[in-house]
């Protein structure tokens, strides 16, 4: 009896609940975020502007390039993007609006990079860093110290227990390799690149795939960006990641697009990423991304603060990265993924020949293995022609219509270079 | 003598060759090593580990099956054709969205917060009696509140609380909040008074495999217990096999199989289709719905949704935490005391032939009889579904509830989220638990707060 009437008050009650609230405004974020990180920003910003309502468009971005340049970009008020060669793309092409957000908190740049793009077009909100993570029990069960540097995953003692992301499937790889590109220069980076992966796997899926492989003892160590294990270990991972002393830096941008519906709303939308509140949720243990505020960075707080780090990775340069994206991708293919197994014989006999002969074997023998080392090592492309524009245009998928066929000719080339470096060096190693 | 010598060689060989060939055979047909359904973590990524000691190939279609569960659909057509055809309308873009890490969803905290891990089923006042609900015409059997780019979402729905407390004996106030769905912004007008609609929030995804390995016998067997808890099994027409089956998944226990609830949540909830719901899920009315592109045909291929099927099997447990400390004990006890082990029955086991043979034969803790259970007036939400009535509802596994705060400190309680605590979702329990209820409600706090606290051992 007492719960019908209960039951009517509450039906009574419900006439008089007030009219539902008018509809927001919709605006449309396109972006390439996972859902831990967008579904918080989406949500933190609706509970401060709850006139707005934001619609997610997600794409990846070698997928969000040709949207955005197609009638899709229509829809589009913002993109908001971890993929600095579309903001560039975009800005170069006129396809994107002046952004002018209250930079009162902002720095002009971090270490090389300046935040804000051509003509104010876009601009940064978060930064990543790249280094070494690994899990500091099983390091421990295998005798091994936990590594400070890229080189010192090279040493023969890591031989099956390192993970190497693979820049042409993994999104954040590139930027990866090229920070120890950029950091050890072309040739000494390959040389290092090369001895890296012959002691590791090599791996093809991104996001919490390094981190699960490491928890699960499939690995002790991996290279990789920082903020997914960052984000393991605040859930409680016992993993661990250090900054090597080089390395690359990956930003992420905001900008409004030229045609957006909605530019007044968009704009809100960006000042919001870059506003305390915004800027402070990176620091949410799901995300764990870099602000580009230095105000929000705390002493107590474990988040490696670039602004108070005169690192030699704050002299990476992302032009220069995003440039030759598509070149390191082709040539690491081509120079470790395609043959990873020949490589990694033949590194390995090197490095037996260099111990069986160790310290004091005569000149002779020291000049013949320095000559299979340079064979090994040797390139089929030179630094200059790796920092040529124009040289590294033909392996850019975004912007050129024909690079495939392009790229699959110039690869050719490359395997039968290695191929015969291959065969004479193992032909001198047993001579 | 020679011929003797040779028939008896031939016949050792052909002995030995038998018996290697039957060790062959079941080397081959055995697991690589012993499954543990459980895994001992109470990380806040407990919901997410895989059962230890899967050989190779099933951690591969895990690992598959994990990144397709995270994974952001993309509008059609797009160069990532593999994961392309979100829509034309839809409630969210993932299906973390709605089981963050894999944990339970959560409610609005009033009408003017969007649903970000809740949904509202839509259906019409049925004439066929035990049949599925019968969607609305116009909006289908779900109001999916988004839509692609020129598409326009069916519409939105805004949830208003109305509290009332509940004194407990030792005057404790809980205030309980129950929810009611009022709509707005309407695409195809409105959807007329007799529509049923009926709230949920995403459950938690673990340990499905076992429940889905439980034989029907056993459910058969539960549902002719004697007494006033035995409950109900929800009975659902199987064309393939040509009779009815007990459903198991979902807060009515309407889907039979793990491969039917994944490919009904990702078309209902995504608008992604597969070979067991080709057509999208636009009604005649949504005509920019109805001409919008395909991401295929399907768009979730048969071994995409393998993947996401296996990965669901396999998603550990995770083991209960304390269970010889004292004032869990006595809370375990109470939970028997009160009536609450009736349904939710502490210990299943899989069949002996289940498949995968991987989770046969397996015994678990899993707090369920997968029964339907008149949960009273309280709790309906007044929209049949099959056998199952307004009043009922499937007991929820409770395991792993414990560390359901810790996964996701949001996480809501009951089908609906609006339980806020362990606590709250017990004091709304009423129907065939009200005994239970009762009791918790007049019991000495002490026993009270043993029995949250063996809950929050699970």
């Amino acid at each position: 009896m007492q719960t019908r009437i209960l039951k009517q008050l509450a039906l009574v009650a419900t006439c008089f609940l007030p009219l539902p609230a008018p509809a927001a405004e919709q605006i449309t974020v396109l972006t390439s975020y996972p859902e831990e990180v967008f579904a918080k920003f989406e949500a933190a910003f609706e509970a401060a502007n709850p006139d707005l309502d934001v619609t997610i468009v997600w794409r990846m971005p070698h997928d969000a390039l040709p949207y955005l340049r197609g009638p899709g970009r229509a829809h589009v008020d913002v993109y908001w993007a971890a993929a600095y060669r579309n903001f560039t793309i975009l800005a170069r092409e006129g396809a994107l609006s002046p952004l002018t957000p209250d930079r009162s908190a902002l720095p002009v740049s971090v270490g090389s990079f300046r935040l804000a793009g051509p003509h104010d077009s876009f601009a940064g909100v978060e930064m990543a860093g790249f280094g070494l993570a690994f899990h500091p029990g099983q390091l421990g069960s295998l005798g091994l110290p936990a590594p400070n540097e890229w080189s010192d995953v090279a040493d023969s003692r890591y031989e099956g227990h390192v993970l190497l992301p693979v820049p042409s499937r993994v999104g954040f790889a590139p930027t990866l390799v090229d920070g120890i590109l950029q950091g050890h220069g072309w040739q000494r980076g390959w040389d290092l690149l090369q001895r890296i992966a012959a002691n590791a796997r090599l791996v093809t899926s991104g996001a919490t795939f390094l981190t699960d492989e490491l928890a699960a003892h499939r690995g002790a160590v991996a290279l990789g960006i920082d903020f997914f294990t960052r984000s393991a270990i605040a859930n409680g991972m016992p993993l661990a990641f250090r900054y090597p002393s080089t390395g690359g830096l990956s930003f992420a941008q905001v900008a409004i697009l030229r045609d957006a519906p909605k530019p007044a709303p968009a704009a809100r939308f960006a000042a919001f990423l870059l506003s305390s509140q915004g800027q402070t949720l990176l620091l949410d243990r799901d995300i764990r991304k870099m602000p580009v505020r230095p105000d929000i960075y705390t002493a107590d707080d474990d988040t490696w603060n670039p602004f108070a780090n005169d690192a030699p990775i704050l002299r990476y340069d992302p032009d220069l990265g995003a440039q030759r994206a598509g070149l390191v991708s082709a040539l690491f293919d081509v120079l470790i993924t395609d043959r990873h197994e020949r490589s990694k014989s033949a590194w390995s006999a090197l490095r037996n020949a260099e111990r069986r002969l160790g310290s004091d074997a005569p000149a002779t023998e020291r000049a013949r293995l320095a000559r299979v080392e340079r064979m090994l090592s040797a390139l089929p492309v030179t630094a200059a022609e790796a920092r040529d524009p124009q040289f590294a245009a033909q392996f850019d998928r975004r912007t050129a219509p024909d690079a495939a066929a392009r790229v699959a000719e110039i690869t050719a080339g490359w395997r039968a270079f290695f191929d015969r470096q291959t065969d004479e060096a193992m032909h001198a190693l047993v001579e | 003598m020679r011929l003797s010598n040779e028939r008896s060689r031939r016949a050792r060989l052909c002995a030995a060759l038998a018996v290697l060939a039957y060790a062959m055979a079941h080397a081959a047909e055995a697991p690589e090593s012993e499954i543990s359904p459980t895994v001992a973590d109470a990380s806040r990524d407990a919901y997410s580990m895989p059962m230890s000691g899967l050989p190779e190939d099933l951690r591969q279609r895990f690992l598959g099956g994990r990144a397709l569960f995270r994974q952001v659909w993309v509008i059609a057509p797009s160069a990532d054709d593999a994961i392309d055809g979100l829509g034309p309308v839809f409630n969210r873009l993932s299906c973390i969205a709605c089981h963050p890490r894999n944990g339970r969803g959560f409610a609005p905290e009033g009408p003017t917060d969007e649903l970000r891990a809740m949904l509202v089923r839509l259906s019409m006042p049925g004439d066929r009696d035990k049949a599925p609900p019968m969607p609305h015409p116009d909006y289908g059997d779900q109001l999916n509140e988004l839509g692609v780019p020129g598409v326009p979402g069916e519409g939105r729905a805004a949830i208003y609380y109305t509290v009332r407390e509940v004194t407990l004996a030792d005057g404790t106030r809980v205030p309980l909040r129950a929810p009611s769905i009022r709509f707005r912004d309407l695409a195809f007008g409105d959807p007329g008074p007799t529509l049923l609609t009926s709230a949920r929030i995403g459950p938690a995804v673990f340990g499905l495999g076992l429940l889905e390995a439980v034989p029907d016998t056993t459910l058969e067997h539960l549902a002719k217990r004697p007494g006033p808890h035995r409950g109900r099994m929800n009975l659902i027409w199987d064309a393939a096999l040509g009779r009815l089956v007990p459903g198991r998944f979902g807060a009515k226990a309407n889907e039979t199989t793990l491969t039917r609830q994944v490919a009904a949540a990702a078309h209902g909830d995504l608008g992604i289709t597969s070979s067991l719901h080709p057509v999208e899920n636009c009604t005649p009315i949504q005509t920019a719905c109805r001409l919008a592109p395909s991401g295929g045909a399907p768009e979730l291929s048969d071994d995409q949704l393998d993947d996401l099927v296996t990965y669901l099997r396999f998603v550990a447990a995770p083991a209960r935490r304390d269970p010889t400390d004292v004032v869990v004990r006595r809370g375990e006890q109470r939970f028997g005391d009160y009536g609450c082990a009736d349904c939710h029955v502490p210990t299943l086991s899989t069949a002996v032939d289940a498949l995968p043979a991987a989770l046969a034969g397996k015994t678990f803790q899993p707090y369920t009889d997968l029964l339907l259970h008149d949960m009273g007036a309280d709790l309906a939400d007044g929209r049949p579904d099959h056998l199952a009535g307004g009043q009922d509802w499937r007991t929820p596994a409770l395991w792993g509830i414990g560390l359901a705060s810790r996964v996701d400190p949001r996480a809501g309680f009951l089908h609906d989220g609006r339980a806020r605590s362990l606590l709250e979702a017990v004091l709304w329990h009423g129907g065939e638990a009200i005994d239970a209820r009762d009791a918790v409600r007049d019991a000495a706090p002490d026993d009270r707060a043993a029995l949250l606290r063996f809950l929050e051992s699970l």
